[in-house]
């Protein structure tokens, strides 16, 4: 019965979906990565994937992107799954370690990509609905402001000023100690 | 050079700038001269929701430290300063240098009271960010020992479930604690009915020299610690009780120079378990050579386990959590210290909603 059970756990793990990228490229990916993907989720909950799941707002160069983000952090969450229900000794408890800490490396190497990238990864994660990459991407354009003037945010982003002088005296003179 | 970036939709800018950290409030403002669409969206009262949503607990900014300018609590001439410890803050006690003795603050409101102290006391609200008042109707008869406590009316409901994201806009209310003849009151005024409620009342066991410290919140109980003998007054915010304890405090100065921190917990139904000490930190450190009177606990942050801890010359302040010992300022006599812990989110001028991210402070 226990072999028959894990059988079919392996069969649904490869169970595989077939994402179609806007310039029609085909890419092959276990349900566990797609699954990331709350979008895709639930279109594979209502049945829906045969065929293959069309992604017209997303290009074959963000969606290989998104799939190597998922693929990885699919793994993390499978590895998280297996550690909690087995014993959580200390020797589990070190590969937990080492494990979330070659994801934060992968995290960091994975946001080391251009500004356009970084904003289409962000525009793909919002489409596909997948928290960790939408947090993630963010994060960094967050991160990328601090220290920076608003004139080098308006550089840095592509941001026209329509701001009128008026206003922008205003709210310099409102919030002067934000300036000093 | 590639293509330039393509323009986030609005959505997305906000999913941005809901992650800047609310320990350095300058760069939502600055944030809000980048261009009309991000002005709107930081201050917006939504945002200001959901940024509180996303980073759950605010920060300190700052904190106010209420000096004696002779080195005797008593003098007309003592003053408040306000320390800014986050990335950045805005400047809280600019514009008003003479605002008076600072008692509490908690949930993004500060209790003062006016000095030179007039024959009867004067409370108010003061709403740093707006920069409003709101005076309080003079608190039940009271001899010249008290101290008072402020909080969201929340956090007084049984439970005591309050997540403080928005309730800055909400009633909200005072706890008067003073001594009067031979007994000790308590009183709790509440916006919502403007007044103050009928006096709670415990035997007096303080010192007529001691201080009052500013009060301490844990669940729905209100600890207020004394200088001088270690009494502390326990004002449960449900029962509406006053009851006083003896010889133990939060956290207290020891022998050999340590932070003796105490709790207690709840027994089984209404008994209260005896007062344990949880952990004794080591503030040889902080010690200087020509300290003469020693150290002394002048103020707690309870929502951030800091305790403030001052020395003859200097202020530290003690992370109740990592053990952590800084230094905050050179300055001479401290009476207390009242920490500023909130969210800093902009108004730039926009209001258009009506509403406001301002912090409303009336009763409405």
């Amino acid at each position: 019965m226990a072999s028959a059970g894990s059988g079919d756990e392996k069969a649904a793990a490869a169970a595989m979906i077939t994402l179609i990228s806007s310039d029609n490229e085909k890419f092959e990916v276990t349900e566990a990565t797609a699954t990331l993907s709350q979008t895709i989720r639930h279109m594979i909950e209502d049945g829906c994937t045969d065929g293959g799941v069309p992604l017209p707002n997303v290009t074959s160069k963000i969606l290989a992107r998104v799939i190597e983000y998922c693929k990885k952090h699919a793994t993390a969450a499978a590895g998280e799954e297996g550690s909690s229900s087995s014993f959580s000794d200390a020797a589990f408890l070190e590969v937990d370690r080492a494990f979330l800490e070659e994801l934060e490396e992968f995290d960091d190497a994975f946001l080391e990509v251009d500004r356009a990238t970084l904003f289409d990864l962000i525009l793909a994660a919002n489409y596909l609905d997948i928290k960790g990459l939408l947090n993630l991407t963010c994060q960094k354009v967050a991160d990328s402001v601090k220290g920076k003037t608003p004139e080098q945010i308006r550089e840095m982003y592509n941001i026209v000023n329509d701001l009128t002088p008026e206003e922008e005296a205003e709210i310099r003179r409102e919030t002067q100690w934000a300036f000093e | 050079m590639g293509p330039p970036p393509p323009a986030l939709v609005e959505d997305l800018v906000e999913e941005v700038l809901l992650r800047l950290p609310p320990s350095d409030p300058a760069l939502l403002l600055r944030a809000g001269l980048v261009c009309k669409q991000w002005r709107r969206l930081v201050s917006d009262v939504g945002f200001c929701r959901r940024f509180r949503e996303f980073h759950q607990s605010p920060p300190m900014l700052g904190f106010f430290c209420n000096m004696a300018s002779n080195g005797y609590g008593d003098d007309h001439d003592d003053y408040t300063r306000f320390f800014p410890t986050a990335t950045s803050s805005p400047p809280l006690l600019g514009n008003r240098r003479r605002l008076g003795h600072i008692l509490d603050s908690r949930h993004g409101r500060v209790l003062f009271h006016t000095h030179p102290p007039l024959p009867e006391t004067k409370l108010a609200i003061w709403d740093p960010i707006s920069d409003e008042t709101y005076p309080l109707p003079a608190p039940p008869q009271h001899d010249t020992l008290f101290t008072a406590a402020v909080l969201c009316a929340a956090a007084a409901a049984p439970g005591g479930v309050c997540n403080h994201i928005s309730c800055y806009h909400g009633p909200f209310l005072v706890v008067f604690v003073g001594t009067h003849g031979e007994q000790i009151i308590a009183s709790v005024y509440s916006s919502e009915t403007s007044a103050w409620s009928r006096p709670a009342s415990s035997p007096r066991d303080l010192d007529e020299h001691s201080h009052l410290m500013p009060g301490a919140l844990m669940a729905n109980v209100l600890y207020f610690s004394s200088d001088v003998n270690d009494r502390i007054l326990k004002f449960d915010l449900v029962s509406r009780e006053l009851s006083g304890g003896r010889r133990l405090g939060l956290a207290t100065v020891g022998e050999f120079c340590r932070l003796l921190v105490w709790s207690r917990e709840d027994g089984p139904g209404k008994d209260e378990g005896p007062w344990a000490q949880t952990r004794a930190i080591d503030l040889k450190a902080v010690r200087e050579p020509f300290t003469s009177h020693g150290l002394e606990v002048v103020g707690f942050a309870d929502s951030v386990g800091i305790v403030f801890v001052a020395t003859d010359v200097a202020l530290f302040s003690v992370d109740l959590g990592s053990g952590e010992v800084k230094k905050l300022a050179e300055v001479c006599h401290v009476i207390s210290v009242v920490p500023f812990v909130s969210f800093y989110t902009p108004a730039l001028g926009v209001g258009s909603t009506g509403e406001g991210p301002s912090v409303g402070v009336s009763s409405a």
